[in-house]
């Protein structure tokens, strides 16, 4: 007896025994099956791990049922299969107190019943080669689609099949049972399920020597022979899967390559634009009508890498917020990302605002511990707007990079008093005005200008004030009335505004 | 023993000569339709009368078909009847639903000739070769009588009813009724008649598969264990978890477990709290040439590799 000689369970995997119906002993699963007999009659004990097929004739009784459970069961075997017809309930009661599995089946053919065990009895590498086979060309025949590739897999497996990232999360198929991270190894792994019976199978898709991803399958309900066949099955298939990656990996990387070179073109293309730069945008599917506003968002530090997770939830928040306009061309560079926003008609300036202000939460929500900084440009039409408009968001970036302070995106528009503000000449010059203009609030109470500081940054919105000092709005609103008597101003006017706000950065640089 | 209509005087049948006739009393057919198709009452003594004018002889002395069941109180009534000894011995030594499941069939003798008597008053005379024609013409009669005859037959001599009939059935009988009034539980019964216990536990299922022939399944209680009956009108097989724990001849008998009263086949019921006892066989039944005709493949269970 090898370690591949098959249980009870792995039997019930067999094509043929599909329609049966189990009578009893359950807890004879795991019995060895060492032959197949099929006889009319079992009134003597078996051989152990004999299975026994009761041929079903005119006379065949629950009588012979009972019997030959007995016989079985004192000659420590392994299985009985009968007609349904002589299944009885002290079948059933025999089968769970000898703890000897009895299946019920409908077939009349025990000759071609007993064969299909046969074969996995005495031969059971025949039975794994077989579905090695099936699992390959189920791979190959689903082309470049590992969802297809699964769900068929899924399908000569007979139990669920995904394809597992290193989270735990699903690439292709979906598991509703727990994936246990150890079965996420270097090497195929076998553990039992966690939340119901059966097995959980893993094998890793190897991409340059280590594991990308794992083909998981289960739960199953196999045996050692089952489970060690599935094994082979899901190597062979993560092979052909391993393949399908590395070539989407190298197409990726060969569109990527593409397009930050068109993007480093498009930035250095003079006045006079070759016409095969045109042609290149086309071929990217990148549109020059239009009016653009230009998306410089990177790390300060040129050297740093965004993770992967990262990466790709900035993309998706900002095409979601891009909603209004008609066209995004986001393109990733070695730290960051450039590339435009399109309007279809020339923007009003609401719009523009609407998109740093949607950059900014793509930033805020998707890497709040990333130091990135986002620079966007003005809108401007056709191709040249487009160089135009990524020059604009580069400085832009260049500036939000300098003040490495919140807010971390800023657009062009707000960069004139920036520019004011943040050059060092300037802010010797200016500050001994900046500190004259606020002594009433320094000289009365620091939290107003605190309060000032925070609700001129959230663009006079009284809640966000509020949400960000945690405190009511009504105190925000009550401190901001204060401040403007103290100060003698009219925040509402825009030229008051501006002052106060340029004299709060002013004192805190 | 006595009877309205007379005394009934029980005999071991030393007192007749060796040629003197006797002849057994029973009725064929089923006898859960007497319940319907009441008896009058006179079929017995019709049928043991019409089979002695066919004979043209007087008998000396009635016996039983069956030392068992409904069929133990035929000769009774046809002795108190007829003034006859009623003689303790019968043809089976138990109960069992064919003519030829007799030790006298065994023996070689005739069950005929047979006579038969309804309750509409007609009667037949059956002039047979042997037990199993007897009771395959008599069988054929069965639905035209309306189910069941009484029947006269195992015309015999006193010589050949001593040497080949089961003796003492009455008396066993007898001791088995006050028994089973004085025992408090089945055990104690089953210790004071001599029977093994089978088992005992509520019955889980009854299943009829037509002809007389069915099986009832009993769980036992205090373990998991499944008690199997064969019935073909009587219990014909015991089996324990596939195991053969008891086979005809050997009377199986199950007991209502509180009043120990005997169930029969046709009363018993889904939901039954019963015990199963085996009484020993008869002697007669228990020699390898009669044993061929009661023994389990007799009735068509295969239990052994016979190659059928």
């Amino acid at each position: 007896m090898t370690d591949l000689q098959p249980t009870v369970r792995d039997l019930l995997a067999v094509d043929a025994l599909a329609g049966a119906a189990f009578v009893g002993g359950r807890a004879g699963l795991d019995r060895r099956a060492t032959d197949v007999l099929v006889l009319r009659r079992l009134t003597h004990p078996v051989a152990a791990g004999s299975v026994v097929i009761l041929e079903h004739r005119s006379d065949s009784s629950e009588l012979d049922a009972d019997l030959a459970l007995r016989n079985l069961a004192e000659g420590n075997g392994a299985l009985l299969i009968l007609d349904a017809t002589i299944a009885s309930r002290s079948t059933a009661r025999i089968a769970d107190m000898f703890e000897v599995c009895a299946l019920a089946v409908h077939a009349r053919t025990p000759w071609m019943l007993a064969n299909a065990l046969g074969r996995l009895i005495h031969a059971p590498l025949l039975t794994e080669a077989e579905l090695v086979i099936r699992s390959a060309r189920t791979v190959a025949h689903a082309g470049a689609d590992p969802e297809l590739a699964v769900a068929r897999l899924g399908g000569v497996l007979k139990a669920p099949v995904s394809i597992i990232d290193s989270d735990g999360t699903a690439i292709a198929g979906g598991h509703e049972a727990e994936i246990q991270p150890e079965l996420l190894a270097t090497a195929p792994r076998t553990l039992p399920a966690v939340t119901r019976g059966g097995l959980m199978i893993s094998v890793p898709v190897v991409l340059e020597s280590a594991p990308a991803a794992w083909l998981v399958c289960g739960p199953v309900d196999a045996g050692p022979t089952t489970a060690a066949a599935t094994v082979a099955a899901l190597e062979v298939a993560g092979a052909g899967l391993a393949g399908v990656f590395a070539k989407r990996q190298v197409l990726a990387e060969r569109d990527a390559r593409m397009q930050v070179a068109l993007i480093k073109d498009l930035q250095q293309m003079d006045d006079d634009p070759p016409p095969q730069l045109a042609e290149r945008l086309l071929t990217a599917g990148w549109r020059t009508a239009g009016w653009h506003a230009g998306v410089e968002l990177r790390l300060p530090q040129a050297a740093s890498r965004i993770p992967a997770p990262i990466a790709h939830r900035v993309e998706q928040l900002i095409a979601e917020h891009a909603g209004s306009s008609t066209g995004t061309v986001i393109v990733r560079v070695e730290d960051g990302w450039c590339g435009w926003v399109t309007s279809a008609s020339e923007p009003a300036s609401e719009w523009q605002r609407a998109l740093v202000r949607d950059v900014r939460e793509a930033v805020d929500a998707a890497a709040p511990t990333l130091a990135l900084c986002g620079g966007v440009g003005s809108p401007h039409a056709g191709l040249r707007g487009i160089r135009r408009t990524l020059a604009e968001a580069h400085e832009a970036w260049l500036l939000a990079r300098a003040t490495g302070s919140s807010p971390k995106v800023t657009a062009v528009g707000e960069q004139d008093a920036r520019k004011l503000l943040l050059a060092p000449g300037n802010q010797l010059a200016l500050r001994p005005h900046a500190e004259s203009l606020l002594a009433p609030l320094l000289d009365a109470e620091p939290e107003l200008l605190t309060t000032l500081e925070h609700y001129l940054t959230a663009e006079s919105s009284t809640a966000s004030t509020a949400a960000s000092l945690a405190i009511h709005r009504n105190t925000v609103t009550a401190r901001i009335r204060r401040a403007e008597q103290l100060l003698g101003v009219d925040l509402a006017d825009a030229d008051d505004r501006l002052a106060i706000q340029l004299a709060c950065r002013l004192l805190r640089s | 023993m006595s009877l309205k209509g007379g005394a009934v005087a029980v005999s071991d049948g030393a007192q007749l000569a060796d040629d003197d006739l006797v002849i057994a009393s029973g009725m064929v057919g089923s006898p859960a339709i007497t319940s319907e198709l009441l008896p009058t009452g006179d079929e017995f003594t019709r049928a043991f009368r019409a089979l002695e004018h066919h004979l043209g002889r007087r008998a000396k002395g009635v016996f039983a078909l069956e030392g068992a069941g409904v069929n133990f109180f035929p000769p009774i009534l046809v002795a108190a009847r007829l003034g006859l000894p009623l003689l303790d011995f019968d043809a089976m030594g138990r109960a069992y639903p064919r003519l030829d499941h007799t030790v006298l069939h065994a023996a070689g003798l005739n069950a005929g000739p047979l006579a038969g008597a309804s309750v509409t008053g007609e009667a037949i005379i059956l002039d047979v070769t042997d037990g199993t024609r007897a009771e395959e013409l008599a069988r054929a009669t069965m639905a035209p009588f309306g189910g069941w005859a009484a029947c006269a037959c195992y015309p015999l001599s006193a010589a050949a009813l001593r040497t080949n009939a089961i003796a003492g059935g009455i008396a066993r009988a007898l001791r088995f009724g006050h028994d089973a009034d004085h025992a408090q539980h089945p055990g104690e019964l089953a210790r004071a008649v001599g029977a093994r216990q089978l088992g005992e536990g509520r019955v889980l299922e009854v299943s009829h598969a037509g002809g007389g022939r069915g099986s009832v399944l009993i769980a036992s209680q205090g373990s998991h264990s499944t008690l199997r009956l064969e019935l073909q009108t009587e219990y014909l097989l015991a089996l324990c978890d596939g195991a053969v724990v008891a086979a005809t001849p050997e009377p199986i008998v199950v007991l209502d477990r509180h009043t120990l009263d005997p169930i029969s086949c046709e009363s018993i019921h889904h939901g039954l709290e019963v015990s199963v006892i085996a009484l020993p066989a008869s002697a007669e039944w228990s020699r390898p040439g009669p044993s061929r005709h009661v023994d389990p493949q007799a009735f068509g269970y295969q239990l052994g590799d016979g190659d059928d």
